[in-house]
């Protein structure tokens, strides 16, 4: 049954996009009366990441429906497009050149994968158009790649990569000197997160050494080979920077291997996303340490718990955090505008971005997300757990769960050295 | 054992032959099936190989080629010509942009960089590059083809991964304007050696003209010891098998000494079976040998065991019936010579001794009626009693020499004994011996009655001599299937060995004035009416003498029954 709501969704999502507008986008909303914003998503919708896509769909609509109730928005008029990248650059890149041109958006926002991200990013950089981040979460375009209107509001793997550190830090580097061995996606997600890591650690005084390093492509499918090298390292520790269907191929090709038994595995940045616990199911072992940028059981609080019900009875299956963070990024842009009171002066409404502070699904009771405005990156809770047997969130049957949370810095933290 | 086993050369030599004709054909087939195997994996192992690496060559070929198609795909662009030759950093158009974003979609490509004639970087896509810096150009390890030059690779290090560098130069009209460079992800090219993996066993290297190899993952390593090598790829860049762990022989050589293994214990175990076959052998044949030795050295009484299995148990059987029968004829032969011999002297005795003592017992007789003395008329009867009993001695003795042969017939046991009894009942009383007559009055025996009577005679009287001082004399009769037995016991002094031993033979007496001829003549008519003698004694306990003669024929036994049953 839910299966069935779940592809009835997703085809109605097609046939919405086919029918209404070319190139794979649709018009969410509109309303003429109010203060007009248009919104050019990216998101892969169909492909390895298309869940990712599928679920920013439907958490941007319960966004929308959620300013449209709203007294605080009540004078928003928030239009939103969504393209299908299929996880390729070149698609991506003429999507948004596209949304520019044809489309006239104010905001383009979304895009899944950090290397697409820093394409469209390029591709864009001229066009003055603000660039609103929902789940790449490479640095480097929050440092040496920013271009002024770009804002990112999902945690990024320097954060991620900042709280893995103080975890090890507390948990594994008291008795001896640590094997940690790395295996990422070869793509600047996975060099920043590793690079940020090692730097991390180095700086909680970590006495550790690096006894190896692999990087299979974006979306490999067959780890064998990796994973026999890894359990040769015998590493006490092994990070993994893979995410979504990586991330479940590799588990899957390793939880029957010595891998798991023999070394800590850890992953810091997306390994805790729902979306990867639902499709292991029971084949998720027990004992790993995985954070997301958000949970579906944590933090316990009504707005998290509303946002991941609502999605819930729309969809039938529980959010990934690229829902929370479409979601998020959605309520960024209406709270910008609605501070700004308009989309015409740019430099006004980046200077409410940069300065914006908003409480959000995932932010624990008493704290509320908000902006760095040197690096445009939102600073949120990040939270580490272990995986344990939960099956109060179907199709899961692993959750996360002895917590260990970690406060953002008071800015988006730099990086001391090069490594 | 040694010397039994030397004598039974035979067996041993047919042992040992079976042996030899077991074995060698295994041997051989082993060593022919190991020869075999060892070949026939060496030359799939071998062509294995060679084929998965001339595959991997062309994979990377292959892949080389299809990176490099990109590279002038890239280079004839029009729009490359225009910013090289301008010598000015330019950005790339949408077009260009869109063009390498296409080709490189794969992920096999970090990136593309272009510079005008004097090496001066004009532009690169992506603008930003996260590999190392460009400057590091001119260090690398340079190899050129016909159409390209390949840079590198830089090693994965400082949490990159690996790369190298296609180049190209742009030629517009004749003349060269510029070149191009496509950054090329390493382990898309080492991984298409990624079917020569085998885990534990042997793994791909990628070597270089820099002397570098490379894992398939693209990790740079220390490989073991070489296999094979390919062709090569490029100038001076092969593909190197190289063994890791196990030898890459470790299966077949596993089954191998597992076969010899089997073979060797096969060996043994038939070795030893042979072995074991050989001394049971001996040690079955040896007793008959030892036996038939015995009987040419005229031992008549060797008996061997009849335990042997199957045909060793028939042939002891064989042998002990042939020794028994041999003794038994030799004895019987003696005998018969003996008693010729003794016949004939018996026969002159009697003559000699006879005549004369007729004369002297009728000229006692006559002198004994005439005489009036009454002295000297018993002193006449003493010498006529005398010479009654040495005549009974000589009939006794040609009794013994001159058997008569039964008249046998059906004989009620109990007439005879109450014969015996009556004859010898004033010498029991006189001597005060209590008699017990037990048992079945009722058997009638296969046997002469004047022989029986003798028989039992005999042996009664010898009880009453053992009991000169009184004591029990029992007489009991037993039916058995096809026997009755007669059992006489006597409380008398008994017998002790010796005399129990010789008991039966002719002339030995432990009587005073005995003939010794009594339980040689029993033993000889119990014989002749096909019964056994049996006597146990012990001294101051007594003696029991046991015979045991055949029962009558029912056709007899009826006919006599219906008049004479009755109880002792």
């Amino acid at each position: 049954m839910r299966l069935h709501k779940t592809l009835s969704l997703f085809f109605f999502t097609l046939l919405h996009l086919s029918i209404t507008v070319p190139m794979g986008t649709v018009w969410a909303q509109a309303n003429d009366e109010k203060i007009r914003a248009n919104v050019g998503c990216l998101y892969p919708l169909t492909g390895p990441a298309g869940l990712y896509g599928r679920d920013s769909v439907v958490s941007i609509k319960m966004a929308q429906d959620f300013i449209k109730k709203s007294q605080r928005y009540k004078s928003l008029d928030l239009r939103v497009k969504i393209g299908d990248t299929r996880s390729k650059s070149l698609r991506a890149v003429q999507l948004a050149r596209s949304f520019i041109d044809k489309g006239q958006v104010d905001f383009l926002c979304g895009v899944v994968s950090s290397r697409i991200a820093l394409a469209v990013n390029e591709a864009t950089r001229k066009r003055n158009v603000f660039f609103i981040g929902t789940d790449h979460a490479s640095p480097v375009i929050v440092s040496e790649a920013l271009q002024p209107y770009y804002f990112r509001m999902s945690n990024g793997t320097r954060q991620s990569m900042l709280a893995g550190a103080k975890y090890i830090k507390t948990n594994y580097s008291k008795t001896k000197r640590l094997k940690i061995a790395f295996i990422g996606p070869d793509y600047d997600y996975g060099y920043s997160a590793w690079r940020d890591l090692r730097s991390f650690l180095k700086k909680q005084k970590v006495d550790f050494e690096i006894s190896g390093e692999f990087w299979p492509k974006l979306f490999e499918q067959n780890y064998a080979i990796y994973i026999k090298k890894l359990i040769d390292l015998k590493a006490d520790i092994v990070i993994n920077g893979h995410w979504g269907h990586d991330l479940v191929s590799f588990i899957k090709q390793a939880r029957n291997s010595s891998l798991f038994k023999q070394s800590v595995f850890m992953n810091f940045d997306a390994g805790g996303n729902f979306e990867v616990l639902s499709e292991l199911g029971a084949d998720m072992p027990l004992g790993l340490v995985l954070s997301a940028r958000h949970h579906v059981n944590w933090p316990e609080t009504q707005e998290n718990k509303s946002f991941v019900q609502t999605f819930f009875s729309r969809t039938g299956r529980y959010p990934s955090y690229a829902a929370e963070g479409a979601y998020s990024g959605i309520m960024a842009i209406a709270e910008a505008v609605r501070q700004a009171g308009s989309v015409l002066d740019k430099e006004k409404l980046r200077d409410v971005f940069e300065n914006l502070k908003l409480k959000l699904p995932e932010d624990p009771h008493g704290f509320m997300s908000y902006m760095d405005p040197h690096s445009h990156q939102i600073l949120q809770v990040q939270a580490i757990g272990k995986t344990v047997a939960n099956d109060h969130f179907n199709p899961a049957k692993v959750l996360l769960s002895d917590w260990s949370i970690y406060y953002p810095p008071s800015s988006w933290p730099l990086l001391e050295e090069k490594n | 054992m040694r010397m039994e086993f030397n004598r039974l050369v035979l067996v041993k030599r047919y042992l040992w032959g079976s042996l030899l004709v077991a074995i060698i054909p295994l041997a051989l087939m082993a060593g022919l099936y190991d020869r075999y195997s060892s070949y026939l994996h060496d030359k799939l192992i071998v062509e294995r190989i060679d084929g998965d690496l001339q595959t991997a060559i062309v994979k990377m070929q292959g892949f080389l080629d299809t990176q490099i198609y990109h590279l002038e795909n890239l280079a004839d662009l029009p729009e490359i010509g225009d910013f090289l030759v301008s010598g000015k950093t330019h950005s790339a158009s949408p077009q260009l942009t869109d063009f390498f974003y296409l080709i490189t979609n794969g992920q096999d490509v970090y990136g593309a960089e272009f510079f005008d004639v004097e090496g001066q970087l004009v532009h690169s896509i992506p603008t930003r590059s996260a590999l190392t810096p460009l400057n590091t150009y001119h260090k690398l390890p340079l190899v050129k083809t016909k159409t390209v030059d390949i840079l590198g690779p830089i090693p994965p290090e400082n949490g990159k991964p690996g790369w190298f560098v296609i180049r190209k130069d742009v030629i517009r009209l004749g003349e060269k304007i510029g070149s191009i460079v496509l950054k090329v992800r390493l382990t898309s090219l080492t991984e298409q050696a990624s079917l020569l993996y085998r885990d534990g066993v042997y793994q791909p290297f990628l070597n270089t003209a820099s002397k570098a190899s490379y894992s398939v993952l693209g990790t740079k390593e220390v490989p073991g010891s070489v296999i094979t090598t390919s062709t090569a790829l490029l100038p001076g860049w092969t593909i190197s098998l190289h063994s890791y762990g196990k030898d890459l022989a470790d299966p077949r050589l596993y089954i191998r000494y597992l076969l010899l293994i089997f073979v060797a214990l096969s060996a043994f175990g038939i070795v030893a079976l042979f072995v074991h076959m050989s001394e049971r052998l001996a040690h079955l044949i040896s007793p008959l040998n030892e036996g038939a030795r015995s009987i040419a050295n005229g031992d008549f009484s060797v008996r061997v065991s009849e335990d042997g299995p199957g045909e060793i148990r028939s042939l002891a059987k064989s042998f002990n019936e042939m020794s028994s029968r041999l003794n038994s004829l030799i004895h019987t032969r003696v005998d018969s010579e003996r008693r010729a011999a003794l016949g004939n002297l018996a026969a002159g005795i009697a003559h000699e001794v006879r005549n004369p003592l007729a004369i002297i017992g009728t000229t006692i007789h006559g002198l004994k009626r005439s005489e009036k003395d009454p002295t000297r008329k018993d002193m006449l009867e003493v010498i006529n009693e005398e010479i009654i009993r040495t005549d009974a001695i000589v009939e006794e003795f040609l009794d013994y020499a001159r058997p008569r042969e039964p008249k046998n017939e059906a004989t009620l046991v109990r007439d005879v004994l109450n014969s015996v009894v009556t004859l010898t009942s004033a010498t029991m009383s006189k001597q005060d011996v209590k008699l017990n007559l037990t048992g079945d009055a009722s058997i009638h025996l296969e046997v002469d009655p004047s022989h029986l009577r003798q028989i039992l005679m005999n042996i009664v009287l010898n009880s009453l001599d053992a009991m000169p001082n009184g004591g029990h004399l029992t007489i009991r009769t037993i039916r058995n299937v096809n026997s009755g037995e007669i059992l006489i016991q006597d409380s008398g002094n008994g017998m002790d060995a010796t005399c129990l031993t010789h008991a039966q033979t002719p002339f030995f007496t432990s009587k005073k004035g005995g003939t010794g001829l009594g339980l040689a003549i029993c033993s000889q008519l119990i014989s002749a009416n096909g019964g056994t003698l049996k006597i146990e004694s012990e001294v101051g306990h007594g003696t029991s003498v046991s015979i045991t003669l055949p029962l009558a024929s029912q056709a007899l036994k009826k006919h006599l029954t219906s008049s004479q049953d009755g109880d002792l």
